[in-house]
């Protein structure tokens, strides 16, 4: 798709001029994409939404500033997010923690069946344990459904390198869940 | 396109071709129409992890980020709808033009009748325009 034809375009005009009724579609449209890329980058849904809001307060301060057709909203919203979950990894690396991430789960209990909340569980702690460049193609290219050429865009890698980063990420999952078949 | 690189794309891009890079697609469909049971095969391993992978489903927002989301956007700016309304009405333009006339007529006026500035008609013009202004936004 060509920036030209971004239909955030219309939305953001209306943001600038503080109309209440664009704020909310743009935050209808674009909440749960951006709020389900920080928890999946950073397994931790309270952290996530700290880099949303924080997506958000710089997508207002851009709207003004927003030339159209210069490049595609959502992929800007995309690089922002990814950027500031970038840096909360980093802080994790640089001041080790004892408290692992909420959604940490290795595995069913015994005595039950496993059933969708558990497999989400384990996928869940199987992506926290990926390397961050892997997880951060898998999120991209399956939860966030973004085309390889974007996608590597976004990375700032070839997209040879994109299909490494995923086909490397996708075997250690499946190797990570291979129990559950 | 070849069984070798058939299997590095589903490898790569899970098991629903409709989601692999549409340059490829059409050689894969090709591919599967010849090779039916090695690309089905292929196709389903990697199926099975994307229906595990759709199993995470992300947390919704909460109710308190969202209402901090909106409370940080932009504010409505001051007499920036009523204009806009006025402007698509047509009676911006009116009101405008009505106003000029004014101003020219009294600034004649006061010009050969009475020694009233020329700086207070503008500015009684100035003060009812902004009246109108504080009415209308009100109602927004």
């Amino acid at each position: 798709m060509t920036a030209a034809h971004d239909p955030d375009d219309e939305l953001l005009g209306r943001v600038a001029q503080g109309d209440p009724a664009a704020v909310r579609a743009l935050m209808g449209r674009k909440l749960s994409r951006i709020n389900g890329l920080a928890v999946r980058m950073l397994g931790d849904a309270a952290e996530a939404e700290d880099v949303t809001q924080e997506v958000f307060l710089r997508a207002w301060r851009q709207a003004p500033k927003w030339v159209p057709g210069a490049a595609r909203f959502d992929t800007w919203l995309h690089r922002v997010a990814l950027n500031l979950c970038y840096d909360r990894l980093r802080r994790r690396r640089e001041i080790p923690t004892d408290t692992p991430p909420e959604q940490m789960d290795e595995g069913p209990a015994p005595d039950r069946g496993l059933e969708a909340a558990d497999v989400g569980g384990r996928v869940a702690a199987a992506m926290v344990r990926l390397p961050d460049r892997q997880r951060e193609a898998v999120v991209l290219c399956h939860y966030q459904e973004l085309g390889n050429i974007e996608a590597a865009g976004l990375m700032g890698v070839s997209v040879e390198a994109l299909e490494s980063l995923l086909s490397r990420g996708r075997r250690a999952l499946r190797l990570a869940l291979a129990d559950m078949r | 396109m070849d069984l070798d690189r058939f299997a590095a794309l589903a490898e790569a891009y899970g098991g629903d071709v409709s989601r692999w890079p549409e340059v490829e697609r059409e050689a894969a469909a090709l591919l599967m129409a010849t090779e039916p049971g090695a690309t089905a095969s292929r196709l389903a391993v990697e199926s099975d992890l994307d229906w595990a992978l759709d199993s995470w489903r992300a947390p919704g927002a909460s109710q308190a980020l969202q209402s901090a989301i909106l409370a940080s956007a932009p504010a409505p700016r001051r007499g920036a709808a009523w204009r806009g309304w006025m402007w698509r009405t047509g009676l911006g333009a009116g009101l405008m033009a009505a106003g000029a006339a004014g101003v020219m007529a009294g600034v004649v006026v006061s010009g050969a009748v009475a020694p009233v500035g020329e700086l207070e008609v503008i500015s009684a013009a100035v003060s009812a325009y902004d009246a109108l202004d504080v009415e209308l936004v009100g109602d927004v």
